[in-house]
């Protein structure tokens, strides 16, 4: 038996071991900045390893535990809650706290194993590089942050994890700051995120002031806010607003269509970062969010919130969902940006010829999938695209960095027929990109049916076919740009400088990791299909059927896979995956650059739709004015104005009238005083002549007084 | 007594001498008339005294006399010791102006 404490303060371990380790590691990386000294990679390397390590084995002691103590088969789930006041407060107060629910617990072993076999990578994509202690610092920071922004109880303490996870990915991205590129990325990932974290500002600010005015006591728990939707405190229509203003900050954390220029800048950054940026840290950590405040979104026809109270029975598959029936609700929005996302995602992953911005722009493109699904109603559905993506695409930057690092660029026209130099390479991104394109019984086809299902599924939704067909057609253009991505790096004819690069064969601990993570995503496939093929006990509705305990274990819908909606997509996608082949496996590269349509679509895409071009307008037009105008008024009223003529000759007289008050009275005070005194001394030194007869005048005058006034004072 | 002067003449003459004495140690410069004068405010206190023994005499009417006396033999012992000193004075500074002697003293300054 082990209690909630031992498993909140394990769940604080996870989060406090990188922590230390990275802060310890930035401390090195400054010290070696100022003592002009350099520490071993090796020991650095382990340490950064370690401190992900450690907090890898931790969270699986967490999870394991956590499913023994509190997932009771078909009984009920608990959760383990702890919370202290961090600022105490009348009206409510801040708190900071654990909070260990399914969903926490699973992406908390989802992070940190990704994490540590990107660390893994890591040890060796980056030596004799000259800041790797600052990156090992750097990137278990990050991790930290992340960690503490998933297991966060309340509202307050994951904005704040969530404002050191910016901070950190600020840095991560700008790790080659010489480079002016990768400064002005950091830079604009910065901004574009901020714009996020304001409107979840703004939103927990909502929050607070409706849980105060509702109960008199101000709450940000998820947990007390869950239960007050659920006994009626709070009212769920009141709740689209706040709703809304959080799904901004998942905006911008997520790179979901209007902000998601930052993420393919963000490549800027090392590969191991995108990696960990991409797959379970930074842009998972907006739809965490969604997933987290999941009873702001949707709740369940008989009025209940979706997420895990301590007497949550298991009532077997939730299909019923009572939508907000108001004409316009978060979950529609949602929706369509996410089916925006995934679309445009798509489009610019077509036409992008950096291997890395391929990948970001997929990102992108399953960013917006699993926010469609998390729209929809689908709360299992998304986690469990969140889940496979993460996987494969961690897998699949791993991959590109080793082809990266062989090739040492960036271009998939400068690559081609790295088969033979990486054998190790070729077959995980092979499974990798198996799983992206959604292959049948592959991880991906799995997860991606489900997302697809949910937002059929859900008859709510405002053109809801349209959107259906949307994702669909990305599943095609998913499947399109990952077969070329493949036929171009490793197929076809070599195109490199032969002269001068010389593709060299993956590192050990490189290989070692992307053989890791592959065998994950093949883990993941075997599971799901035999999972949900095989009926164990007949009613589909066992543990081993992945995606149904996974509906299960968020008191959610999931595990209806229906294969004769799967067809249609995956015909799509196969479809995708052939014309792929067929344009660019068979050297017919030229016969699509040269069709007029695709040429100015192609620019029209690359211009990422105007979307950056749009933000920049509206932003730089707008806020330059302000700027001028402020600086107007700066230079003409506040310069002129006030500092020239009230400030500076106000404060010359006044400095004037102290001087004179220095000079006349203080000073002149003391001088007169002195002459004062020196004149009276001259005055009574003449008595004191030496002369007796003045002593005697004196002495006479003064008896003389002494018997006058003794005289009438004894008459009187 | 069938005739006496009145007490009061007698003290009114001597508070006279007296003052007068006073006047002249305090005003005059010249060292023999400052004893002069000193001897002036002695004799006006051997008038006082003489008055007060007709006055207040109880046995022999001769009890203040014996004042009188010591005050005359003082006074004459003084006079000898002061003309004396004046004397000194005079052979060493060739003068004997009180206010002009002052080699024990500073030089003034102002």
């Amino acid at each position: 038996m082990v209690s909630d404490i031992v498993l909140a303060n394990l769940a604080w371990a996870t989060i406090a071991i990188p922590f230390i380790t990275g802060i310890t590691l930035l401390l090195m990386s400054l010290f070696e900045i100022k003592g002009d000294k350099k520490y071993s990679e090796k020991f650095t390397g382990s340490l950064g390893v370690a401190g992900l390590a450690g907090s890898w084995i931790v969270s699986l002691v967490v999870l394991v535990q956590f499913f023994k103590e509190k997932v009771t088969h078909k009984s009920t789930i608990g959760h383990v809650n702890q919370e202290f006041d961090f600022l105490p407060s009348v009206s409510g107060s801040f708190k900071w706290g654990i909070l260990l629910d399914p969903l926490s617990v699973v992406f908390l072993v989802l992070l940190t194993t990704i994490a540590t076999v990107i660390h893994f990578y890591a040890s060796e994509y980056m030596t004799q590089d000259p800041a790797y202690t600052r990156f090992f610092g750097t990137m278990n920071f990050f991790t930290g942050s992340m960690l503490g922004f998933v297991l966060a109880s309340n509202l307050f303490m994951a904005f704040i994890f969530w404002e050191l996870l910016g901070f950190s990915s600020y840095l991560l991205i700008g790790f080659y700051w010489q480079k002016r590129s990768a400064a002005s990325a950091a830079k604009k990932a910065f901004l574009y995120n901020k714009i996020g974290d304001v409107s979840f500002l703004i939103g927990i600010a909502i929050i607070w002031n409706k849980t105060l005015e509702a109960t008199g006591s101000a709450t940000l728990s998820y947990l007390d806010l869950a239960e007050m939707m659920e006994h009626g405190d709070l009212r769920f229509n009141d709740f689209i607003v706040p709703a809304l203003l959080i799904f901004g900050g998942a905006i911008g954390k997520s790179a979901q269509f209007p902000l998601f220029g930052w993420l393919p800048e963000a490549m800027e950054g090392p590969t191991p970062v995108s990696a960990l940026l991409h797959s379970s840290t930074m842009v998972k950590a907006g739809l965490f969010l969604i997933a987290r405040n999941y009873y702001l979104f949707y709740v369940h026809a008989d009025g209940k919130p979706i997420i895990n109270l301590s007497d949550g029975k298991l009532s077997g598959v939730i299909a019923e969902f009572g939508l907000n029936s108001n004409s316009f609700n978060a979950a529609n929005a949602i929706v369509w940006i996410g089916v925006i996302t995934a679309l445009a995602g798509g489009l610019m992953a077509l036409t992008a010829t950096d291997i890395k911005k391929v990948l970001a722009f997929s990102t992108i493109s399953q960013l917006g999938y699993i926010a469609l699904a998390m729209g929809a109603g689908g709360l299992t559905a998304g986690m469990f695209h969140l889940i496979s993506h993460a996987t494969f695409k961690s897998l699949l930057f791993l991959c590109a960095g080793a082809v990266i690092h062989s090739v040492h660029s960036n271009e998939m026209t400068k690559m081609g027929g790295l088969k033979r130099y990486m054998p190790y390479t070729y077959w995980t991104m092979l499974i990798g990109l198996l799983g992206l394109s959604g292959v049948p019984l592959m991880n991906g086809f799995w997860s991606k049916d489900a997302v697809l299902l949910a937002l059929q599924n859900n008859d709510e939704i405002v053109l809801g076919e349209v959107a259906y067909l949307i994702a669909v057609l990305t599943a095609g253009l998913t499947a399109f740009y990952s077969t070329k991505l493949f036929l171009l790096v490793f197929h076809g004819e070599p195109r490199y400088d032969k002269d001068h690069v010389h593709p060299t064969k993956t590192g050990i601990r490189m290989r070692i990791s992307l053989v890791i993570l592959a065998s994950l995503v093949v883990i993941e496939s075997l599971w799901w299909t035999i999972g949900t093929i095989i009926d164990v006990d007949g009613s589909r509705n066992d543990y081993w059927n992945f995606e149904y305990a996974l509906g299960t274990l968020f008191h959610s819908h999931g595990g209806e896979f229906d294969p004769i909606a799967a067809i249609f997509p995956t015909v799509v996608g196969l479809i995708g995956i052939s014309f792929a082949y067929a344009v660019y496996g068979n050297k017919r590269l030229d016969w699509m650059r040269t069709r007029p349509l695709v040429i100015s679509a192609e620019k029209v895409i690359t211009n990422r739709f105007g979307v950056d071009q749009a933000i920049l307008w509206v932003a730089e037009g707008p806020v330059m004015g302000i700027g001028d105008f402020f600086q107007k008024i700066d230079v003409e009223v506040i310069d002129a104005f006030i500092i020239d003529s009230f400030i500076t000759n106000g404060s010359h007289r006044l400095a004037d009238m102290s001087d004179t008050f220095d000079n006349e009275w203080i000073d002149g005070t003391v001088d007169k005083t002195g002459i004062q005194i020196r004149q009276g001394g001259y005055l009574f030194r003449r008595i004191q002549r030496g002369q007796t007869s003045y002593y005697a005048r004196i002495m006479t005058g003064s008896l003389a007084t002494i018997l006058v006034v003794f005289t009438f004072v004894r008459f009187v | 007594m069938a005739f006496s002067i009145p007490v009061e003449y007698f003290l009114a003459l001597s508070a006279f001498m007296f003052c007068a004495g006073l006047f002249g140690v305090l005003t005059q410069r010249n060292a023999v008339r400052i004893l002069i004068s000193v001897e002036i405010m002695l004799n006006a206190t051997n008038i006082s005294i003489m008055a007060f023994n007709g006055l207040f005499g109880v046995a022999s009417d001769q009890e203040g006399w014996v004042f009188v006396f010591i005050i005359i033999g003082i006074a004459a012992a003084e006079a000898a010791i002061g003309l004396a000193i004046f004397l000194s004075v005079y052979r060493n500074f060739g003068e004997i102006t009180v206010s002009n002697i002052f080699s024990l003293r500073e030089e003034e300054t102002s």
